[in-house]
């Protein structure tokens, strides 16, 4: 189990909502993505990631950054539980939340 | 200047204590071999990607080595053990092939260990055409289905390679024989005229086939599915391509999968994907059955696929009592000169786009895809689909041409920390390896069009520059290292000029990529669809 913590400066904002929405499970090769904007200040973005595999910290950072960037966000925090997805279906889960969120 | 002719009356005056008429009993069979096959002769052994020659396979490992020696094997495929068994045995000496498959290890093993000459590795039509050119075989050893006293022959399903090898030996006055699942006394239809065919053995066990084109409609994910959204949307629509092959695997079942539901919504059904050149996919049974296909002409047979085919023979290429005709070679000319698109995917690609399949330790040939999924230089008929693509490639003060469509699918990763986009690919350490001066690669970059991967779509006609294609196949290259290296700054640059282009890009919401756009979700649901005419193997049954 790794646990890693991205937060990135952001020029960008969203209408906060009260509101967090979920998109996948935890299961093998899965992951379950939730984002909510409570508690973050609206110039951040933040990744909190849990997974199950070590040593990919420094792809998780790049998928987080790249995400931040696609959506131009601000104030919303990631919360991420992976059980070894690949960064294919990482990624496509963000971009489904992110669609859920109506970002 | 009838020395050939001579020669065959020859030999087949040898043997005539051996066969009845042109039946020979199995048990004879070696000896007819040793006394048909002179050393050094050229041979092939039928054996393609599913129907395989076993029987006369087995015979030709028989034969005493003092007296069939140094053999030149020419291949399609190399599939089962017995084809180098031969070589082990010194009774042959020297292979050409067009695809080694199961084989691919073993092959490779024998030649760091020089147990084996190799000629060439060839793609099919270049198989084909030397069969008619400096590689003719002296004695072909061919399988089908059923034969009658005289020697005409019915293949069955799997027609495939049969008329081609045969129309080169007969016609070169070489020797045929074949081996038949039974000998009747009126065969279903003639697929072979007696005229070409030298000896009918009744095989004891009938020829082997696989199911080679079945994909399993559960293990398509989301991703697949995501590729495929965008591969329909993106590209089929974009160009209106109306002929078009797909290669095998889960990349382009998932296309063929959504056709009846997304490209419905797309209102695409009768504009595009109407004829195709393609194996029976068990897969594209739900486009069938919803209309979308006006003709399908297939390489080889499916194993399970012949009854629903016996009954939809208004799409496929078939005799009047409904069988499957199938060929290589003409499929392979199909697909070069006769289609908008091919659509594959690959295992590995470098940032020039170039791919390839093999891999340190195995060579597995090259098959067919290099002549479906290149450029047709020669073509001059011109369709929509090649006059778009065309015009998108075209530098202002060069001669306009058009082009065909050459699609590769390629998911970032193969699996867990296996990136599928390289700096040099694995090949050019087998050219390396062998001593052979480039690497073996299956589609050439320059003839790639569109790459299209999870992360998007790069189209490398619009590419400008050799340092631009590199720059938009690591845009789609994901989290590679490959794909981490890409200039962000040129990257949002192919962004903005529709050289990369992302799901959002094209309008695609991914949470529509889910399973429920699988017309069908199980080899069960294409049985059903099918309305029971689809007979799966056993094992693809999970019921």
């Amino acid at each position: 189990m790794k646990h890693y913590k991205f937060t990135f400066d952001s020029k960008y904002s969203v209408l906060k909502n009260d509101r967090y929405i979920v998109v996948g499970t935890v299961s093998s090769g899965n992951l379950e993505v939730m984002i909510e904007a409570e508690k973050i200040e609206s110039n951040k973005v933040c990744f909190d990631i849990i997974t199950s595999v070590d040593g990919f910290k420094s792809i998780w950072k790049a998928v987080a950054k790249d995400i931040a960037e696609e959506l131009k966000i601000g104030g919303l925090l990631f919360s991420i539980n992976d059980f070894g997805a690949v960064p294919a279906v990482v990624k496509l889960r963000l971009r489904q939340a992110a669609e859920e969120y109506n970002l | 200047m009838n020395n050939k002719i001579d020669r065959k009356n020859k030999i087949l005056s040898s043997v005539s204590s051996i066969s009845h008429g042109k039946i020979v009993n199995a048990g004879d069979t070696v000896d007819l071999l040793e006394n048909i096959i002179k050393p050094g002769q050229r041979v092939c052994i039928e054996g393609d990607n599913q129907k395989q020659a076993v029987f006369l396979a087995k015979s030709l490992t028989l034969v005493d080595p003092d007296k069939v020696y140094d053999l030149h094997m020419i291949q399609a495929t190399v599939s089962i053990p017995e084809h180098l068994d031969l070589f082990d045995l010194g009774i042959a000496s020297k292979l050409d092939l067009a695809f080694s498959g199961r084989q691919s290890k073993r092959i490779s093993d024998m030649i760091s260990r020089k147990n084996i000459q190799i000629g060439s590795f060839l793609t099919y039509l270049e198989l084909y055409g030397r069969l008619y050119t400096d590689l003719t075989p002296d004695v072909a050893l061919i399988c089908a289905e059923e034969a009658d006293r005289n020697g005409n022959l019915f293949l069955g399903n799997n027609s495939e390679d049969t008329p081609s090898i045969v129309e080169a030996v007969a016609f070169s006055k070489g020797i045929v024989v074949v081996q038949v699942n039974k000998i009747v006394d009126k065969v279903v239809q003639v697929d072979i005229t007696e005229n070409l065919v030298d000896y009918i053995i009744e095989s004891p066990e009938p020829y082997n086939i696989d199911p080679l084109f079945t994909r399993d409609p559960a293990k398509i994910n989301e991703i697949k599915i995501l590729m495929a959204m965008m591969t329909l949307k993106g590209i089929y629509q974009k160009y209106g391509v109306e002929t078009i092959n797909h290669g095998v695997g889960f990349n382009t079942a998932a296309i063929e999968l959504i056709l009846p539901t997304y490209g419905n919504r797309l209102s695409l059904k009768g504009k595009i994907c109407k004829n195709w050149i393609l194996n029976p996919h068990p897969t594209m049974i739900p486009a069938i059955e919803d209309g979308w296909v006006e003709s399908i002409f297939s390489p080889g047979g499916e194993v399970g696929m012949e009854e629903y085919i016996r009954n939809r023979t208004d799409i496929f290429f078939t005799g009047i009592n409904g069988t499957l005709h199938s060929g290589r070679a003409s499929a392979q000319v199909g697909g070069h000169y006769g289609i908008d698109i091919f659509t594959g995917a690959t295992l590995q690609m470098d940032v020039y786009g170039n791919s390839s399949t093999a891999t340190k330790g195995r060579i597995s040939g090259f098959g067919g895809a290099p002549n479906f999924g290149c450029d047709n230089r020669g073509r001059r008929h011109e369709s929509p689909a090649m006059i778009k693509a065309g015009r998108e490639a075209a530098v202002p003060d060069r001669n306009f041409r058009g082009r065909k469509l050459v699609v590769q699918m390629i998911e970032t990763f193969q699996g867990a920390g296996s990136p599928s986009f390289v700096e040099e690919l694995d090949a050019s350490e087998v050219a390396k390896n062998m001593g052979i001066p480039n690497p073996p690669i299956m589609i050439y970059g320059d003839d790639v069009t569109h790459v299209v991967t999870e992360e998007g779509i790069a189209n490398l006609l619009l590419c400008r520059s050799l340092k631009e294609r590199e720059q938009a196949i690591r845009g789609v290259a994901g989290y590679t290292s490959v794909g981490l290296r890409r200039n962000k700054k040129k990257v949002k640059e192919l962004i903005d000029r529709k050289i990369i282009q992302r799901p959002s890009d094209l309008g695609i919401k991914v949470n529509e990529a889910s399973r429920d756009l699988l017309a069908a979700k199980s080899v069960r649901d294409l049985v059903t669809i099918s309305g029971g005419l689809y007979n799966p193997p056993v094992r693809f049954r999970e019921w």
